[in-house]
């Protein structure tokens, strides 16, 4: 057999772990290993490093499904899911669809939500930061209305009938696969995504604040953005462009 | 590059891993000569990553070494995967350039393994021709890894050294040579590490690794999850011996510890290395 039908043979081995004859002809074992033994290792090696992949881009799916769950559905992703990237950190794009199929999602509805979050939350923080700018300290109160935020284009709102935002937060700040258990996972959560620098941050928002930011994020100045969120609690005004000030949203006000 | 003009000091680097960027960070500055990163992962990353490599570069020496170009595959590597590497050189300018003497997979099935490839002409002629390829399209020397392997292919007609020797001699590239590798090859396929060294010829040596490996007692497993063994050192002391002075780099990419116990290795292969 030349070398390019060994090769087509291996891929072959590796994904349906039915070895051909002409693969044993060909291949060398090692120590006491049998042909399937030695095909194993690289089988194995696989879809632990792709299931790695996985468990490090979707931590907060991890954290939820617990390590058994989540390895046993990583590893049928794997085999369902040839790699085509060099690059790992691009394996698993499709990762957060396939979760809207599987019997997870009946127990856990937000996963897809979840895992779509995680992946915005890597594709910022691989795009490039700039440093911080306070915008705010150059503003005249009374041009204030007619303000018109320009937003960095590594942003987005989210909502969601689950702790979305929570569960995130719980997973970056460490908390053991075990505490899942305990975890509230079915209050209805607004939040808004940014890059800032070299960070990836989130914000907690009230419904009102992101419809806020949400009409800001469409163009529309301070003023209009806010009579389109008519009911909202001043307060809750106040405490957005706060928070948006303290955590260093790169923001550009334009007049 | 300024450390590496005395030829009367040793080169010994790590490798750059994600774990350890808090230190860099906040730590004091890494007592190393050099870094020594992965090439893909940071072909598409802009972000913290590559602020920290940047850093890093501006303080030291640095090493790409490529897990991806699948110099034996089906297919040639693919060009946006060069272009993408060649902009890393000129933005890093690296000092060294390397990847593995190996396949990987098909282009819509990369097993993202170094997989063992025969050692004969047929592959040598492939080999020369996507190596001249490379090297052509970066503008740079390319050094060859030898892999670990957990089977050989019974079509193979050489030595792998005799067919890296020759490859190196034929397209220019050098060699990067995994002393660990050697080791848990010549345990798994029972050959004597000692006579692979004599064969190979050190002047295409360019770079060295150590790397730990396990013991799954059927058989040996390069994890690069602890430090060297001293088999694996008593092996890097015979190949010094050879030519000295040939940067070496401590991997360490499995249960990777603080960096200070990196550090601890790096000054193990400097006292190894006279």
């Amino acid at each position: 057999m030349d070398f390019k039908n060994f090769q087509k043979n291996f891929l072959k081995v590796i994904s349906t772990s039915d070895v051909a004859n002409e693969l044993i002809k060909e291949i060398r074992t090692i120590g006491k290993l049998n042909v399937d033994e030695v095909i194993s290792i690289y089988r194995q090696d696989y879809v632990a490093r792709l299931s790695e992949a996985l468990g490090e881009f979707f931590e907060s799916v991890w954290f939820v499904l617990g390590d058994d769950d989540f390895f046993k559905l990583a590893k049928e992703y794997v085999e369902s899911n040839p790699s085509s990237v060099q690059d790992l950190a691009n394996y698993g794009r499709h990762f957060p669809e396939y979760l809207k199929k599987t019997s997870y999602q009946r127990e856990f509805p937000f996963l897809f939500e979840l895992a779509s979050l995680e992946q915005s939350y890597w594709d910022f923080f691989h795009k490039k930061g700039t440093p911080y700018q306070d915008p705010w300290d150059s503003l005249n109160p009374e041009q204030f209305g007619d303000l018109k935020l320009k937003f960095p284009q590594d942003c987005r709102t989210f909502s969601s009938e689950y702790s979305l935002a929570s569960l995130f937060m719980a997973r970056k700040n460490k908390l053991n696969s075990s505490d899942n258990e305990n975890f509230n996972w079915s209050l209805p959560e607004h939040a808004f995504l940014y890059k800032s620098s070299d960070q990836v941050g989130l914000i907690h928002l009230t419904i009102g604040q992101k419809l806020i930011i949400d009409n800001l994020l469409q163009g529309k100045c301070v003023s209009d953005s806010l009579e389109l969120a008519a009911d909202i609690d001043p307060q809750e005004v106040s405490q957005l462009f706060s928070l948006l000030k303290s955590h260093q949203v790169q923001l550009e006000l334009v007049l | 590059m300024e450390k590496f003009l005395n030829p009367n000091i040793s080169k010994v680097g790590v490798g750059l891993r994600h774990t350890h960027f808090p230190y860099f960070e906040s730590g004091p500055p890494p007592n190393v000569d050099f870094f020594e990163a992965i090439t893909e992962n940071f072909l598409n990353t802009r972000g913290r990553p590559f602020t920290i490599i940047e850093k890093i570069r501006s303080d030291y020496p640095l090493a790409l070494h490529g897990v991806s170009l699948s110099l034996a595959g089906e297919e040639d590597p693919p060009l946006d995967y060069l272009k993408k590497v060649k902009s890393l050189i000129a933005i890093l300018d690296p000092f060294l350039i390397s990847d593995h003497l190996c396949w990987t997979g098909g282009s819509a099935h990369n097993l993202h393994n170094l997989l063992p490839i025969p050692f004969n002409l047929e592959t040598k002629l492939l080999l020369l021709g996507r190596i001249k390829k490379v090297q052509d399209f970066y503008q740079r020397e390319v050094l060859i890894e030898n892999v670990s392997a957990y089977f050989t292919l019974n079509s193979s007609t050489e030595e792998e050294s005799d067919f890296m020797n020759d490859l190196c001699k034929k397209s220019g590239c050098g060699i990067l040579l995994d002393i660990n590798n050697i080791f848990v090859n010549s345990v798994n396929q029972d050959f004597n590490p000692y006579e692979y060294l004599d064969r190979v010829n050190f002047s295409y040596v360019k770079q060295i690794h150590l790397a730990g490996h396990s013991d799954l007692g059927d058989y040996l497993f390069d994890t690069h999850s602890r430090a060297p063994s001293d088999k694996v050192w008593d092996l890097y002391r015979y190949a010094l011996a050879k030519k000295n002075n040939i940067p070496t780099l401590i991997e360490w990419d499995e249960d990777i510890p603080p960096f200070q116990r990196l550090e601890e290795e790096v000054k193990k292969a400097k006292r190894n290395g006279f």
